[in-house]
Formats: structure tokens, sequence, C-alpha cells
């Protein structure tokens, strides 16, 4: 008996072993580097306490980077939701063809972000970028996209929304077709009109896949960095600037590794209490 | 009739939508080819050209003359991530799907790593491989990606082992097969598609990393979205080029998502839906 139980810990500690020392591990490195004053360019690294903590929260920079994130994440599922939620619903009906579209539509998400980008710089090129060509076309006037600090987080908002839909759409979808027919049987014999099944009995029953959907978005989003490096840097001026980019500025351009580190804990912070929503809700699913 | 209508009415409303999705799908990425295989003069005029008449592959010599370097890179990282990952995961898997090891706790812990904020670590660990004299080398990538590749790895693995019945082992037990050898001879072959589904899945998460191969390399170590980003400052007007060097590194993954597709939604759900 005490050889079966010993087996599969055994079976376990190499992961447990590896994760520690690339998780466990630098998250502690990073939090006591917090609490120094830690200049690259500098040899002496003094402790400061809570220094780099005040200093991250009275820095103005960091208020508008949290509302940077804010107005992304915000922005991001008003537009991903709706239309993910609306084509999951187009592809549970059939239709001829479904099974070479389904799979095409899913394709921007496995793209390396730093290749949608690019390929936003092309696509938004402001003079003869195929984006505004078709806005003239239309009879509207071109825009300055990413180059305006007006219009720059709307851009990185409709990059991210052209490679992440995908994903709304396709767990949504998941769950569709996962729903139990015998409810929509028996509403189709009451009468039911189409809104009303979709008010009444879709949305009830896709509720945990829904909150699973924007959970997990949400946690994706807060974190956005790649497509911002190539597309904007932050800027123009701080407008695209989100809780990653700052970070990264602050280490690696003014290199201060110390309020870096103490940024990137507060950002570690943010997204756990996040998980623990996720984990909750993992853990429904499966009961 | 007037039923009818309606409905082959919303029929080809349906139609249309498809395929206006289908548009804005794929056109960035035709964008992206077009501009990879057009001449230089046609590249960036006002109005852009939809087609070329004169395809050239001068842009594709030039990425893979002088990306070629960070293609191998990224190949090396990414395989060496994928297969640690695979190796630890699937013990780690199995155990955590047949024996329940730390309950319901550990795996769920490994999974919230998930969504671990990698400009969390990449600061620490720009410090230690600094310190160790390892920046700008593959492992100083590898490491890192571990992150990515391993909590992913395990709760996939334990999923797919969780499918085979358990009944099914017992019965190879009771014909009097060793606990190793049911391990080899059943249940390994049954996941054998689920492991190679959740290696190509680490690959990818790999391989489209940017932030810890941007802060852990320089130059000799780099992968290919590094080199992409820094193309922009280095080669202010080369679409052409640049287009070829995305392309190329979207090349890999494109197959492997055509390989996929029946896994995507489940792969990037993290099992939660089937």
């Amino acid at each position: 008996m005490t050889r079966r139980r010993r087996g599969p810990v055994l079976l376990v500690l190499p992961t447990m072993a590896i994760l520690v020392l690339v998780v466990i591990f630098p998250m502690i490195y990073s939090l006591t580097v917090s609490f120094h004053l830690y200049d690259l360019r500098v040899p002496r690294h003094p402790f400061v306490g809570f220094e780099n903590y005040v200093r991250l929260f009275t820095d103005p920079r960091f208020h508008n980077a949290l509302g940077v994130t804010g107005l992304l994440l915000l922005g991001e599922l008003a537009l991903q939701f709706p239309l993910g939620f609306g084509l999951a619903l187009l592809l549970a009906r059939k239709f001829y063809g479904k099974k070479v579209v389904q799979p095409i539509l899913l394709i921007p998400m496995m793209i390396t972000p730093v290749v949608v980008g690019y390929m936003g710089r092309l696509l938004f090129e402001t003079r003869s970028g195929p984006i505004n060509y078709f806005l003239n076309l239309m009879g509207l006037s071109s825009a300055l996209w990413h180059t305006s600090a007006k219009t720059a987080l709307l851009t990185v908002m409709l990059l991210d929304t052209w490679q992440w839909t995908p994903f709304m759409m396709g767990v949504l979808l998941a769950g569709l077709v996962s729903l139990p027919p015998e409810p929509y049987e028996s509403a189709r014999v009451d009468g039911a009109s189409s809104l009303q099944i979709f008010w009444y009995l879709t949305l009830p029953l896709l509720k945990p896949v829904i909150a699973l959907v924007i959970i997990m978005r949400s946690l994706a989003i807060l974190q956005t960095f790649d497509i911002i490096y190539v597309l904007t840097m932050g800027g123009p001026g701080t407008a695209t600037e989100t809780i990653g980019i700052y970070t990264y500025l602050v280490g690696f351009r003014y290199w201060d590794i110390g309020q870096a580190s103490s940024a990137a804990w507060v950002l570690a912070i943010m997204l756990s209490l996040g998980v623990t929503v996720f984990l909750k809700m993992m853990g429904k699913e499966r009961r | 009739m007037n039923l009818r209508m309606r409905k082959s009415l919303s029929q080809a409303m349906g139609y249309i939508l498809i395929g206006v999705a289908l548009a804005f799908t794929l056109f960035p990425i035709y964008w992206m080819l077009l501009t990879s295989v057009q001449p230089s003069d046609e590249l960036m005029q006002s109005p852009p050209r939809f087609i070329t008449s004169r395809p050239t592959l001068e842009h594709w010599r030039f990425a893979i003359e002088n990306k070629w370097k960070y293609f191998t890179n990224s190949l090396i990282i990414s395989s060496s991530a994928t297969v640690i990952a695979i190796l630890v995961g699937s013990l780690s898997g199995y155990a955590f799907a047949r024996y329940q090891v730390g309950g319901d706790t550990l795996p769920f812990w490994i999974l919230s790593l998930k969504f671990f904020p990698p400009i969390a670590a990449a600061v620490p660990f720009f410090l230690m491989m600094n310190k160790l004299h390892l920046l700008d080398t593959h492992i100083a990538v590898i490491i890192p990606h571990l992150i990515i590749t391993i909590p992913f790895a395990v709760w996939m693995i334990k999923g797919f082992v969780a499918e085979v019945p358990q009944e099914l082992e017992e019965a190879a037990m009771i014909d009097g097969c060793s606990h190793l050898g049911v391990i080899r001879k059943v249940t390994l072959p049954l996941i054998a598609p689920g492991i190679v589904v959740t290696a190509l899945f680490c690959f990818i998460w790999s391989w489209n990393d940017f932030l810890f191969a941007l802060i852990l390399t320089r130059s000799h170590a780099m992968t290919l979205p590094v080199a992409i980003a820094g193309m922009r400052e280095a080669h202010g007007l080369m679409w052409g080029a640049v287009s070829a060097t995305a392309a190329m590194a979207t090349l890999p993954v494109l197959i492997m998502a055509i390989v996929l597709q029946k896994y995507i939604v489940r792969g990037l759900a993290l099992g939660a839906v089937k």
C-alpha cells in the first residue's frame, strides 16, 4: 500500500520541482527586489521598504496605465463578446461548407501576436494602407489610426478583436452545441418564438460558458503587450501604455528594476483575483 | 409561403454574414502574403494594389538569407520547451488523473499558471540570467518558456488520461499485466494522439512568445518574433522584407493549426469545453 502511495508522488515530483524553480523562486526574488532601490546602472541596491510601491501608486503615468488597461478591457469585451456570440449562433446552424468555414474562422488566434501587430501596421498605414483606401471609397476621410493619440487605443482594440473574436466564437459554439436538445423541443411545441427561446433558454443554459470566456479573455487583455509593442510602443505619448508596456519601459528603458518589480507584483495580484474566480468556475464545470 | 420565404431569406442573410466574416478573417493574412511577393516599387502606393502582375521572390530570398538564424533559434527553443513539458507533463498528468495526487488544489494551482503574466517573471529572470552569464543563450529562453508549456501540458494530458476508462486498465491488470506494462501497452497508445495534440500546442505557445525572448536575448539567441519586431527600426521602409519574414514565422503555426483544427477550441479553453 505504501509503495503505491509513493509511486504517484514520484511521478509529480519533476513537474513540481521545475515549477518551483521557474515560478516560485523568481517571484520571491522579484518580491525582494521590489523592496530595494534597484537601478542596474549603479552597483549598490539599498533596501527602501515600500518606497517603490509608494512611487508607483503616486506616479501619474501608472494611473494612466491603469486607465488605458481598463479602457482596453471594456472596449475589447464590448467588441468581441457580441461579435463572437453572433458568429457562434450563426455557425451553430446547419449550412453548406460549414466544415471548411469553421476552421478558417479560428485561424487568427493561432498567429504570432507580433505578426498580428505588424499586419496592423500594414493595414492601418495612413497614406496608402488598404483600410484608409476603403474608407475613402465609401466617401469617408482617412483616419490617422495608431499614429494619433485619439485613435491609437481603438486601433489596438480592433486588431486584438481580429485575433481574439474567434476564441469567443469557438468556445461559445462548443457550449451551444453541447446544450441538451429536450428543453428546445418542448419550447417549440409550446409555440415559443426564437427570440423567447434565445432569451429564456439559451442564455441561462449558456451562462457558465459565457462567464468562462469573459474571465479568460479579461485575464489575457489585462496583460496585453506584444501587439502594442509592435504597433505603437505605448504611444503616441502614453495613449496606449498598458500596465505591461509601462512595466517594461520602467524596467528595461529606464533600468528602474525595483519599481518595475513592484508594478509586476501589482499586476500579478490583480490577475490572481480573476484567476480565483476562474478556478471556482472550472471546479463547478467539472462537478 | 410567407414562412418559407422568411426562412430562405434568413438563410441567405446567414450566408452573407458568414461571407463577410470570412473576408475579414482572411484579408489581413492575404495582404501580408501579397506584400511579401510584390516588387518594391509597387508597395505603399496610393491607391494600393490588391493583386500583383509581377510577383517576385526577392523579399523571401532576403528573409531566408538574413533571418534563417532566428528561425532556427525559434525552432530549437520551442522544440526544447515542448519536449521537456511533454516528458514531465505526461508523468504528472497521469498521476493527477489516476491517483488524485494533491487533490484538486495542486492541479488547479498548475492550471492557474496559464494566466501567470510573463512580464512579472521576466524581470527576475533577466537578473538571474545576467548573474549566471546566460543572457542571449537558448537556455535562457527555454527555461522561462517552461512556465508557458508545462502547466498546459499537465492539464491537457490529465484530461486525456481521464478519458481512458479505468476499467480498461484494471482488466489488463487482471490479465496479468504489470502496472507499468498497463501504462505502456494500454494507456499510452490510447492517449498518444492527445499527446501529439498537446505537443503541437506547446510548440505554438512557445513559438508565439515575445516578451521572454525580447528581454533575455540580444542577437545570438534571438527568436523570430523578436527579429520581426526589431526590423521595424532597422529597416524603416522594407515592407516586403518584413512581410516575408512575418509570413515565414506564420507558416509553421498555420500548418499546425490545420492539423489541430478539431482541437483548437479545446486547447485554448484549457479543456473547459470539448
